[in-house]
């Protein structure tokens, strides 16, 4: 037992415990709460996997971001009652199991590609090259862009308010 | 990482997406599925990281900056698109909308 | 001097090969930029801009066909071979029209600024995607497909129909393309790399290494989820119907046509890379291998089958003419589908071949829809009744259209499922052409339906048709073109064959 094993450990606990917090509580101002751990959780993840880089990333945009509109999301569509079905639920998680038991089953048997590695160094710098070199991924990030810029023209054009007609 | 066998990981990862398809599945309003949504990216992106680090190159983790990139873009036109169907419905339940029929 | 030093760096010929995406960049900028000067209020500047656009990115396109027949930028990232250029040149088309159609339109928003920055960013985004040989760029360029689509599909915000449409589009694009990420992630497991041309190869390695192809399969059916659910094979197929009714009818005829082919544009060079590239799955001659590649090839066999099904039986009952088409538009998906299932030469030139005639057939049906509800301001196939006698030539070049969706000669759409056929019967799947045929039989049913209530019926209301010339004459042009191909098929068959794939290779 060290001390990546305990890392690791409360981690994955704080990331699954959460996310089942997410799929099953009755008020969606917890479950909004318990997606906020799963990603917390998940950057802890990335940490003990040597990603530093983005794990800032995951806090910075995730937490800071998505997790700030998804609360407003919750914030201006308040609903009377929860959509909590406890029958529909069940029928949910045992779908889901079935997928579930497949997809470890599936992942346990798979030959991964795998090889014995150094412990991580620090990958931002590499990560930073990467991103700027022709070869490498300066397209992804020069299209990405333009994708940013619909998307939040989009987003704005529709979220204005409007009278509504039939 | 040290002596952390990478089944741990995926088993993290598989556990998240399950329970972003049963929240998908299990819930009406509409932003429960969008949380759902991120949890199954969450999973897909932990993957990418964690198969970076086993595999000894730095792909994955440039993916899943994409991924988180991507996520914040659909999330807001999602939010959008949920909130002006509260402004036309005044409901977030995905059932509710029923314009559209045979 | 300037020149000089350009002209031997490498970032030149990449840019190069990227100059029709910088063009449309260009275009979509420029079109936010003179949408927030004051006193442009004119809602056909943006248009203009953007068909501009398009011009110069076509005009670019056309020189790189008669160019180098393949180039790699960017490290590998972005192809441009005469595949890609082939469906590049169709969707600049495809949206010219789309665009043409929007300006006819009468029932659209007073701001239109947004609408075409948003529509040419989904061009781009299907340039990117039919380029990408990395999954990093098929990820980004199906979603700066989607995302764009999504909010085309609501722009009439005010309009509860195209509000639920887009809310449908939202939720399953989103888990589709999460379902597909997760899917690309095991592929990166499983192999190491994101190319796609390397994953190929290593993919058959580690097949035959260890010998449990689980994790192929499961990376393969999710991955096909995603491209499933753009090219809206059953069961990923389900949000179709609302969307194509709910979304303003030149955004509808925008998804089925551009959209959908860009779909099969990306599943068609997966497939060849993962699956038919040298080295790749296919060609082992290990016998495992091949009754392995021969179930994949089963499963989408069936998965067309059951998609032309669904799809021309759900259309038989259809009253609204827009959901009709959806419904044909799926049928038609599974017709597609069997080239693909086809994993070769022949199947691959057939979808090619079939995209074209569809194309046409589909955009002319759609315009014939848009003239028509314009002065009904109804798309009930019983509003229409009585139509074809107000105006003869337009809805007869209709009713052409319609012919060719059947598959009946001498149209295009006859010599494209002709070609289908004998793909599928060569490569031993004889009953799926069976299965076809007697969907074409279907079809036949609810299409003369259509045809029927425009010349054969009398209408109970009394209106006046509005002429359109410009719409009249897109619908009588492409009329004209689906017979044309019918007949003369030799020179579309010469292009098809220069973008095939695995041509390339030999």
């Amino acid at each position: 037992m060290t001390a990546a094993h305990i890392a690791f450990a409360a981690f994955a606990l704080i990331t699954v415990v959460s996310a089942f917090v997410v799929a099953s509580h009755r008020s969606i101002v917890h479950s909004a709460f318990g997606l906020f751990f799963t990603f917390f959780g998940v950057a802890g993840l990335y940490l003990t996997l040597g990603a530093d880089f983005v794990m800032a990333a995951q806090i910075l945009i995730y937490v800071g971001g998505i997790m700030v509109l998804l609360l407003f999301g919750v914030m201006l569509t308040p609903s009377r009652r929860s959509d909590f079905v406890p029958a529909r639920f069940l029928r949910a998680l045992t779908l889901g199991a079935i997928v579930l038991v497949g997809l470890l089953w599936v992942l346990k048997n798979a030959h991964w590609a795998t090889q014995e590695l150094a412990s991580p160094e620090s990958t931002i710098d590499e990560i930073g090259r990467q991103l700027l070199t022709r070869e490498q991924y300066l397209l992804p990030f020069e299209v990405v862009s333009v994708l940013l810029l619909a998307a939040l023209i989009g987003a704005a054009y529709l979220a204005r308010r409007r009278k509504i007609v039939d | 990482m040290d002596g952390i066998p990478i089944h741990f990981y995926l088993g993290v990862s598989a556990l998240l997406f399950f329970l972003g398809l049963v929240t998908i599945l299990a819930r009406r309003n509409l932003v429960y599925i969008l949380l759902g949504v991120e949890l199954i990216l969450n999973a897909a992106s932990l993957n990418f990281v964690t198969f970076s680090r086993y595999g000894g190159n730095l792909d994955g983790q440039i993916v899943s900056i994409f991924v988180i990139i991507l996520a914040a873009a659909e999330a807001a036109v999602a939010l959008a698109i949920v909130l002006n169907i509260y402004n036309v419905f005044k409901n977030v339940d995905v059932d509710t909308p029923s314009e559209l029929k045979n | 001097m300037f020149q000089a030093i350009l002209a031997t760096s490498p970032m030149l010929s990449d840019i190069q090969a990227f100059l029709p995406e910088i063009y449309l960049t260009v275009g979509l900028l420029l079109v936010v930029i003179i949408d927030l000067l004051p006193g442009m209020t004119d809602r056909r500047i943006p248009a203009l801009l953007s068909l501009v656009g398009l011009a110069f990115a076509a005009r670019v396109l056309w020189q790189q066909m008669s160019g180098e027949p393949r180039i790699e930028a960017f490290g590998g990232l972005f192809v441009v071979d005469r595949f890609a250029l082939f469906f590049k040149l169709f969707t600049t088309i495809a949206v010219t029209v789309v665009i043409l159609y929007s300006l006819a339109w009468k029932r659209l928003e007073s701001r239109m600024g947004e609408y075409y920055l948003v529509l040419m960013s989904a061009v781009l985004g299907i340039f990117v995607l039919v380029s990408s040989q990395h999954l990093l760029m098929v990820y980004i360029g199906l979603e700066l497909l989607s995302i764009p689509s999504y909010i085309l599909t609501g722009y009439f915000k005010n309009q509860r129909k195209s509000s639920e449409a887009s809310l449908k589009y939202v939720i399953y694009g989103s888990v589709a393309s999460g379902t597909m990420l997760y899917g690309f992630s095991l592929l990166y497991g499983l192999t190491g790399t994101l190319r796609l041309d390397e994953i190929g190869p290593a993919l058959a390695q580690a097949f035959s290494e260890s010998g449990n192809p689980e994790a192929t399969a499961l990376a393969f059916l999710m991955v096909l989820a995603g491209f499933g659910y753009k090219i809206a094979a059953v069961p990923f197929h389900y949000w179709l119907p609302d969307v194509y009714q709910g979304a303003p009818i030149p955004i509808t005829t925008f998804l089925a046509v551009a959209s959908k082919a860009a779909g099969f544009g990306v599943l068609l060079r997966y497939m060849y890379l993962v699956y038919g590239a040298p080295g790749a799955l296919a060609t082992l001659s290990d016998v495992d291998v091949v009754a392995w590649v021969d179930k994949l090839s089963l499963l989408i066999g069936i998965v067309a089958a059951v998609t032309m099904t669904l799809g021309n039986l759900a259309a038989l009952r259809q009253k609204n003419v827009v959901r009709l088409l959806a419904y044909s538009s799926i049928a038609h998906a599974g017709y597609l589908l069997m080239g693909v299932a086809v994993i070769g030469s022949s199947g691959l030139e057939a979808v090619l071949f079939y995209l074209v005639a569809y194309l046409i057939m589909t955009l002319g049906a759609f315009g014939m829809v848009i003239y028509l509800s314009n002065s009904v301001k109804s798309e009930e196939i019983e509003d229409f009744r009585g139509a074809g006698w107000k105006a003869p030539i337009v809805c007869g070049a209709f009713v052409m259209c319609l012919v060719s969706l059947v598959g009946l000669p001498p149209t295009a759409g006859f010599v494209g499922k002709w070609m289908l056929f004998r793909g599928v019967i060569e490569s031993g799947m004889l009953w799926l052409a069976v299965v076809a045929g007697l969907n074409s039989a279907i079809s036949l049913y609810y299409y003369f339906r259509v045809a029927k209530a425009l010349f054969l019926e009398k209408s109970e209301k009394e209106y006046t048709l509005k002429r359109s010339p410009v719409m009249a004459a897109i619908i009588i042009g492409l009329s004209v073109l689906v017979v044309y191909y019918g007949l003369r098929f030799g020179g579309l068959i010469d292009l098809v064959q220069q973008a095939n794939l695995f041509a390339a290779v030999q």
